[in-house]
């Protein structure tokens, strides 16, 4: 298969500081991909820009053989392309099955007066992405909380469910940034599964920002190692794990990789 | 639970029909009529402040559109309340949209700034033109509600006014619970992230804006029949924080709250009028104190009261 996104020489300067140096980087259609470094290394700069919450100072992200720099983030969830923040940003006040059901808005039209009007359209469609919410819910595992409020949630659950109302945009790249943060080892595990069925049972395309190193191992057919705004190494598990600059990057300065929050 | 939900509403419905028809003090009908007033206008700014989260201390000047408009539209061409009910309803649509297209882009503090500008320009605009308005002079004389040759009572008015409130209710209700409510109510908690997930912000903005004007502008309408003279101190600024206090105590963003917060806030002073010097401050204090303790307003108060209520019926029952 060939590449879902082309990452092609992109800069990103924050007035003095040079947040990303000409990184490229490729992630394989179908595929799970990893992208880790250091605190500050960029990665999330990097999903800002991919997802069109950032543009680029210079180069280019192409998704399914288009550029899409530049591209306002809606139109980057309409492309196929929805993200997950380090800082989970859930609709708070609305509920857990509203929060997934939003996800489909760009996937449907009725619009106020389908609504005022109870039209034949808008029962069918409130019908079937009500459904479908109900069957992500219960896929990513919270469907019993389906009418909580979304800020009621535990952490880790908040996570699922951010996941899930970006599976539920339809995008074929998800952007995880940090899906573990804040999950103990139980949760952790069960996450895995979960990228894992996005991937497989789901066929999305998953690129992924991890700081548990077990966790991105795992899961990460290749993986890109970003430090100081540069790519420093690109693999797969075992190449990354043995890579001297890798190493050097998480161990030569002081260590703060492993468990952080948000 | 939800037979019992439904049976407050249910019965406050029953309540608010009958009055009108037993009660004979013109007193009271008057004032029932301004709580079904107030309470249309609650509803309609509820759609812009509660649901979406946007600020609005004008509502009371697209309520004085709406009564200008029926008002000269009646006396000018003799059309019918019906005629003017949409008239009212659509130029101050059309004002909300003049209004928010340019600013709705600003946020919280700003856009309240804004709206209390727009409220001043209408107002001055009311004072000083004089041939359409006839200034502080106000318009009298305007022609009270006619339907096959019947002229509408105060009783009647009540009922009109019900029917009105009833189908906003509903209308807000549909809209709420739909893919264009949860995109208001998604724009309201973050709109980073509603744009994310394809909400087009402003379109839906302005939109809640121009709903909630249209309402503003019936009851403006219904209003200026009823009363049959409007003039600038009809619809002050002072009105238009009344309207946002009463969704903001009865529970912003809540179907019901705001008729809960208009019922309250229309009520309470009235029947603290015997200490009339101080009734406002303890109207002022109470609304303090009121959303310190409940940030969901009254109606989410109301609401858990009649839960623990309903779940000690049931538990009665069972045992
Ligand atoms: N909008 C912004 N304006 C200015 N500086 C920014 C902005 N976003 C990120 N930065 C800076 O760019 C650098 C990279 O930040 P980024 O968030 O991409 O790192 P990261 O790799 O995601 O780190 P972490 O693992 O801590 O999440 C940091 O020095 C950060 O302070
Ligand atoms: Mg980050």
């Amino acid at each position: 298969m060939g590449n879902i996104l082309e990452i092609k020489n992109v800069s990103m300067r924050f007035g003095g500081l040079q947040a990303l140096h000409d990184v490229s980087m490729t992630v394989e259609e179908g595929s799970i991909a990893g992208l880790i470094g250091p605190n500050g290394a960029g990665k999330t700069t990097l999903f800002n820009i991919i997802s069109g919450f950032l543009t680029p100072t210079s180069g280019e992200v192409i998704f399914e053989g288009k550029p899409v720099h530049g591209l306002p983030p809606y139109r980057l969830t309409e492309i196929g392309i929805n993200r997950t923040f380090q800082n989970i940003r859930l609709l708070q006040e609305m509920t857990v099955l509203q929060n997934v059901q939003l996800g489909y808005h760009c996937r449907t039209r009725t619009g106020l007066f389908d609504a005022l009007g109870r039209t034949s359209l808008f029962k069918q469609e409130e019908e079937t992405t009500r459904r479908q919410a109900l069957e992500l819910l219960d896929f990513v595992g919270i469907a019993q909380y389906k009418d909580e409020l979304a800020k009621n949630l535990s952490y880790g659950l908040q996570r699922k469910l951010e996941i899930a109302r970006a599976i539920a945009t339809g995008a074929k790249l998800l952007l995880l940034d940090e899906p573990s943060a804040g999950m103990n080892p139980a949760e952790k595990d069960g996450l895995a599964a979960l990228v894992r069925a996005i991937n497989d049972q789901l066929g999305r395309t998953v690129l992924l920002i991890e700081h548990d190193m077990r966790l991105v191992m795992y899961l990460s057919q290749k993986i890109t190692v970003l430090n100081q705004g540069e790519k420093i190494a690109e693999g797969d598990p075992a190449q990354i794990q043995s890579h001297p600059r890798v190493i050097e990057a998480y161990l030569g300065r002081s260590y703060k990789g492993g468990e952080r929050s948000a | 639970m939800s037979t019992v939900r439904r049976f407050w509403p249910i019965l406050g419905l029953l309540v608010w029909a009958v009055l009108p028809a037993v009660v004979k003090d013109p007193y009271v009908i008057h004032m029932l009529f301004m709580v079904t007033m107030f309470s249309i206008l609650a509803v309609s700014l509820n759609i812009a402040v509660g649901y979406t989260g946007l600020s609005n201390l004008s509502h009371a000047t697209f309520f004085g559109i709406g009564a200008y408009v029926a008002a000269l539209l009646s006396i000018k061409t003799g059309a019918s309340f019906l005629i003017t009910l949409l008239a009212g309803g659509l130029v101050a649509l059309g004002f909300g949209l003049l209004l928010g297209l340019p600013t709705l882009r600003l946020k919280g503090f700003y856009l309240a700034l804004v709206t209390i500008g727009f409220g001043q320009i209408i107002r001055l605009t009311e004072l000083n033109w004089i041939s359409l308005t006839n200034g502080p002079m106000g318009i009298p004389g305007i022609p009270t509600a006619r339907l096959a040759g019947y002229e509408f009572t105060p009783v009647a008015f009540n009922y009109y006014a019900l029917v009105i409130l009833l189908l906003e209710i509903e209308a807000v209700r549909r809209i709420s619970d739909s893919r264009i409510g949860r995109a208001l109510m998604a724009i309201k908690n973050d709109e980073i992230v509603a744009n994310a997930l394809g909400v087009n912000i402003t379109y839906y903005k302005v939109l809640a804006f121009a709903l909630s004007s249209l309402f503003a502008g019936m009851a403006g309408s219904i209003y200026a029949h009823y009363v049959t003279f409007v003039s600038p101190d009809s619809f002050t600024m002072a009105d238009s924080v009344s309207i946002l206090c009463m969704v903001i105590l009865g529970g912003s963003g809540t179907l019901l709250g705001p008729v809960i917060g208009a019922v309250a806030l229309v009520v309470i002073p009235e029947l603290l009028r015997f200490a009339s010097l101080y009734r406002m401050i303890f109207v002022g204090a109470a609304m303090v104190i009121g959303i310190l303790v409940r940030e969901g307003g009254l109606g989410q108060t109301i609401k858990e009261a009649i839960g623990r209520f309903g779940a000690s019926l049931h538990r009665e029952v069972k045992a």
